[in-house]
């Protein structure tokens, strides 16, 4: 027993070594969640990190995720300093730790926001949203902000009670929606403008056998938010960093091929209030119960 | 005299030796993974402030989750029914004691462990791309596997069967089918029941991490709790998960235990007779049945069928031409993962030798303590890794550190869930004989039942490390490392090429694992 | 009726298990194999129905050499020899009956019997060889339920049904209490004088081995030491065999 208690206190000792000899210097985290309806595959941040680096004169370490909760978690806790991620993300961040969104960025179009669209095929015999009731609808997933949350609300929006109009299903993806669109299995199709476009090696036939029906309001774009407890000067020395790549010329060509972004823009919390409201209008409670 | 001394004295450095070794190989996976005890100090009230929000179960969404548990329940039970139909005709054809035909079987053996490296997130991400509606591809990935699993048990099992029983059918002048029919089938009733069992709890557990990528069942409403950080209605879930979970052990306890001991009666000879004929009519119609049943709650018409079929083999052939052009991102990943899911196996081995002494009944101090510890392990079962690793990434930040704790933990549970199994069911005699030389309950464990089941453990162990290789994939999804980024966005991208590539790499490495271990554990 | 010629076996190719065998059995002998462990009396045994490959030598059964059979036609021939080992080797899940009738499937076409089809006569013989070994209560019971030696009956049940020339026992009573042991060895005595079925079986008990058989067949290091009458077996002889060098 004594042996086992030694061993154990050899293990305990040993990874703390480990643990003490990564002397903390000062960095920054970033995390980056791409949006799903983005153009183009984020694969590493490292590029942007790097600029980033140089810009602050502070060494920025960055990590992408396929999903939010773990970045939203993250600036609650403060383990991750600042991140991009998508504006419902934003919202949900907001809500528990009071992070703030800095900026916003620009889509090909100059624009700081997108939209989803309503897919039907060109032969079906919908030709306004009244035509839905009694059809199949797909939405991408209930976490999306695009596929589900701005659509859905659309619909309610529309006087249609999607719980008892419609048969819904969930696809699990824009691409998986348009498919299921295309193979017939549902009449109506939501996804962001224009999956068609970015999936038609997938479905080269999506262009011509698809029409669009309608669009929902504007969703802003991927936001740039600091966690809560920020200090406002490097809050601003972010914002300007950011703001200064996108200036200058290699900055914005790095910007555009790798993370198809074109620019940034001051954005302000009440930008996001179309999304508490789609929310509320779509019944999801952001508060946990007391 | 002398070679006993050196027996002892050699003994004794090759256990400080392997200690040693032990502790340098945690030291640079510690390294590897940057465990830091500064970081997870200063993280826990941060992760104990998320793990309170999880002590408030909302006990009304209970009731709206019962339709989805029982969506959940019929494509687990389902896709284990057809797991393990499927997989019984297939075990007979690769078990090397009665493979019909070697080349065969060694054709079919290298398919089958390739298809087992690939993760189950993976297969119905794969699945859900190629027939994209929800349920079916959820039932068709848990049936590859269940089917997997399931192949692999009844595998070993009649691996298991001793050459002399084999002989013994073949010294009379049975045939190979007669052998097949006399001594491996009167086994496989139960065993199936048993296997059936087994897959059915994996592949609940499974359809959790299903709801990822939109196959249906609990797990949707769960990552959509879980996405919308509702963790009261995130805990409710686990909390359903846990009892279901636990109400099928107590039923495969039942079944096991009561229905099949009680065996038919007979009367005469005639009777008996009667009933070997019946059985040729009953064991097929009730295998159509279990087949009808599981066929008709695929809800797939035929047509859809085959256009998913011509969509699936569009996504094959482009997987098939594989883009290494990610190679460095894969090495990155693949390594990463491979440390945690080491790291993982150690840790939680640790953790599982001493807590399964506590939980086991035979060695447990006493009975309160054991029964308490099953609960614990039991519900840390339950978590599925990504929730825990969730909580980690509060504490800890990003990096592979959050990702190996979490799978750290699970792991734990695993293991001592199994290990105290093996503790109970090999205890009794070997503690009685060393308790009879004056020694405590302590000292027999160290000197009689840890010896002698310790390799069963390695065997345990090693086991879980593949198994954690696969689920370091998952981790990837919230950025706790690994290979899994990579791999699901490249799914989410349609990039088959690259899903084709990475896919390679891991199974590469899977095998290679696979193969590492069966000589550490012959050795 | 069993000849036996240059018999060699190896395992691993170099250390042989058997080293050239000559011996000659006639029907209706009662021999006993004697011999320390490891010194090729399972083996010896195995490779009378070729469960083991020799590496050289032949053996013939009725004058057939059976090493040059093909696969139906050396099933033909295993037909004839009963088998029994020291663990019995039971289907444990099958019912006795069931596992009674396995002796018949050398009798059998896969077909019937894939689907567990046995005749009239499968039956009565099945049921008689129970009865022989006093085992007709537990017919329909699992093999797993019942104890050391009722399992063995059930093995020697099982070898009777295959209605065989010669039984091969190897160590049949090894793992039982002496009691049990006589009335197994009773049993081989009963077959053997009543059925004149020729009973070849290996002991480590030498006294039993004194007792039951006829002959005895002394095998150490895979050699023959000593192949005679019980009565001329001399105790030098027997210390020898058991002598460790």
């Amino acid at each position: 027993m004594k042996r086992a208690i030694a061993l154990l206190l050899i293990v305990v000792l040993a990874i703390s070594i480990v643990g003490c000899t990564s002397k903390e210097e000062e960095v920054i985290k970033m995390g980056f969640v791409p949006m799903k309806d983005g153009d183009s595959l984020i694969e590493s941040v490292e590029p942007l990190t790097e600029m980033l680096s140089k810009e602050l004169g502070v060494k920025v370490e960055g990590f992408t995720a396929t999903n939010y909760v773990g970045v939203v978690e993250g600036l609650g806790s403060g383990q991750v300093d600042f991140g991009f991620i998508p504006p419902f993300a934003y919202v949900l961040a907001n809500e528990e730790s009071n992070a703030e969104v800095i900026l916003t960025a620009l889509n090909k179009s100059g624009e700081a926001k997108y939209r989803s669209q309503f897919l039907v095929r060109k032969d079906s015999d919908i030709t306004s949203f009244s035509d839905i009731k009694g059809k199949k609808v797909a939405f991408v997933d209930p976490s999306s902000t695009s596929g589900y949350l701005f659509p859905g609300a659309h619909l309610i929006n529309e006087g249609i009670d999607i719980e008892k109009d419609i048969e819904y299903v969930y696809a699990g993806g824009h691409d998986k929606a348009l498919q299921l669109l295309l193979n017939g299995d549902v009449d109506v199709a939501t996804t962001f403008v224009d999956a068609r476009d970015r999936y038609k090696e997938d479905f080269p036939e999506a262009m011509e056998k698809t029409e669009v029906l309608g669009y929902t309001d504007y969703i802003p774009n991927i936001s740039v938010t600091v966690k809560g407890d920020m200090e406002e000067e490097l809050k601003d020395k972010i914002k300007v960093a950011l703001l200064n790549i996108a200036k200058t010329e290699e900055g914005s060509e790095l910007l555009k091929t790798l993370f198809n972004m074109y620019g940034f823009e001051e954005a302000t919390d009440a930008d996001y209030d179309i999304i508490r409201t789609t929310a509320k209008t779509m019944n999801i409670d952001l508060k946990e119960a007391e | 005299m002398n070679s006993l001394k050196n027996y002892i004295a050699k003994n004794k450095i090759h256990k400080s030796l392997y200690f040693l070794g032990a502790i340098a190989i945690l030291i640079f996976l510690g390294f590897k993974v940057e465990f830091d005890f500064v970081k997870l100090h200063k993280g826990i009230p941060s992760m104990l402030n998320l793990f309170q929000r999880m002590l408030k179960p909302n006990i009304s969404y209970g009731v709206e989750a019962f339709d989805k548990l029982i969506e959940t329940i019929q494509i687990a039970i389902v896709s284990s029914i057809l797991g393990v139909l499927v997989a019984l005709p297939f075990s007979l054809l690769i078990a090397d004691n009665i493979a019909p035909n070697r080349y065969i079987s060694a054709i079919l053996s290298g398919v089958f462990s390739f298809l087992r490296t690939i993760p189950s997130l993976i297969w119905a991400a794969i699945l859900v791309s190629i027939f994209s509606v929800g349920k079916f591809s959820g039932i068709v990935a848990l049936t590859i596997i269940a089917f997997l699993i399931a192949l692999k048990l009844f595998r070993e099992y009649i691996e298991g069967i001793k050459e002399n029983q084999l002989n013994s059918i073949k010294s009379v002048g049975a045939n190979s089918t007669q052998v097949l029919r006399y001594c491996v089938l009167p086994h496989i009733l139960e065993l199936s029941i048993s296997i059936f069992f087994i897959v059915l709890e994996t592949n609940i557990r499974g359809a959790t991490i299903l709801g990822l990528v939109g196959a249906g069942g609990i797990g949707q409403i769960m990552w959509r709790d879980l996405n919308h950080l509702r963790y009261d209605n995130l805990s409710t879930l686990i909390l359903i998960l846990f009892f279901t979970i636990l109400i099928i052990d107590v039923l495969s306890l039942f079944v096991r235990k009561y229905l099949i001991k009680k065996a038919v009666r007979f009367k005469s000879i005639d009777n008996y007779k009667k009933f070997q004929l019946f059985k040729i009519f009953y064991i097929p119609i009730l295998v159509i049945i279990l087949f009808l049943f599981a066929f008709s709650s695929l809800n797939i018409t035929y047509d859809r069928f085959i256009l998913g079929l011509g969509q699936g083999k569009d996504v094959i052939s482009r997987m098939i031409r594989i883009d290494p052009s990610c190679f460095s991102k894969l090495i990155e990943g693949i390594l990463e993962s491979f440390f945690i899911a080491v790291f993982a196996t150690i840790v939680g081995g640790l953790f599982a030798l001493v807590l399964s002494y506590l939980t086991a009944y035979n060695t447990s101090p006493s009975k309160g303590v054991s029964i308490f510890l099953k609960g614990v392990i039991n519900i840390l079962r339950t978590f599925p890794p990504i929730v825990t690793a969730i909580i980690f990434f509060r504490g800890v930040g990003p990096g592979p550190m959050a990702g190996a704790m979490a799978l750290s933990i699970y792991t734990t549970g695993v293991l001592t869930k199994m290990y105290s199994e093996v503790l109970e069911n090999e205890g009794k005699n070997i503690q009685a004989s060393i308790t009879t030389t004056g020694a405590t309950n302590l000292q027999s464990y160290r000197h009689g039942l840890l010896p002698h089941t310790f390799p069963t453990f390695i065997r345990l162990a090693l086991y879980r490390l593949e198994s954690n290789i696969r689920n370091s994939t998952i981790l990837g999804v919230i950025g706790a490392g690994g290979i899994g980024t990579t791999l699901v966005m490249n799914i989410m991208w349609r990039n088959w090429e690259k899903v084709g590539f990475l896919l390679l790499g891991i199974s590469i490495m899977i095998i290679i694992i696979d193969k590492l271990s069966q000589m550490v554990s012959n050795y | 009726m069993l000849k036996i010629e240059d018999l060699t076996v190896s395992y691993d190719g170099k250390t042989l298990a058997i080293d050239n065998i000559n011996t000659e059995i006639k029907q209706g002998e009662f021999v006993g194999i004697i011999g320390s462990s490891g010194s090729g009396k399972s083996t010896l045994l195995k490779s009378i129905n070729l469960l083991v490959t020799p590496l050289s030598g032949k053996v013939y059964i009725d004058d057939v050499d059976i090493t040059k059979l093909n696969n139906s036609q050396l099933r033909n021939i295993r037909r004839q020899i009963g088998f029994i080992f020291q663990d019995y080797n039971l289907i444990e899940k099958s019912t006795v009956i069931d596992n009674v009738l396995i002796g018949r499937l050398g009798y059998k076409s896969s077909l019937k019997s894939f689907f567990g089809l046995f005749n009239d006569e499968d039956y009565e013989s099945a049921s008689n060889a129970l009865r022989q070994v006093g085992l007709s209560k537990k017919m329909f019971e699992r093999a797993e339920e019942l104890s050391g030696g009722q399992k063995q009956r059930v093995a020697i049940a099982k070898t009777l049904c295959q209605k065989p020339k010669i039984i091969l026992a190897d160590e049949p009573v090894s793992s039982l209490d002496i009691a049990t042991s006589q009335s197994i060895m009773d049993y081989f005595k009963v077959i053997n004088d009543e059925k004149n079925i020729t009973i070849m079986i290996n002991l480590h008990d030498v006294n039993l081995a004194k007792k039951y058989c006829h002959r005895i067949i002394a095998l150490k290091n895979g050699k023959i030491l000593y192949d005679g009458k019980v009565g001329d077996l001399r105790d030098e002889l027997l210390k020898e065999l058991y002598s460790q060098e």
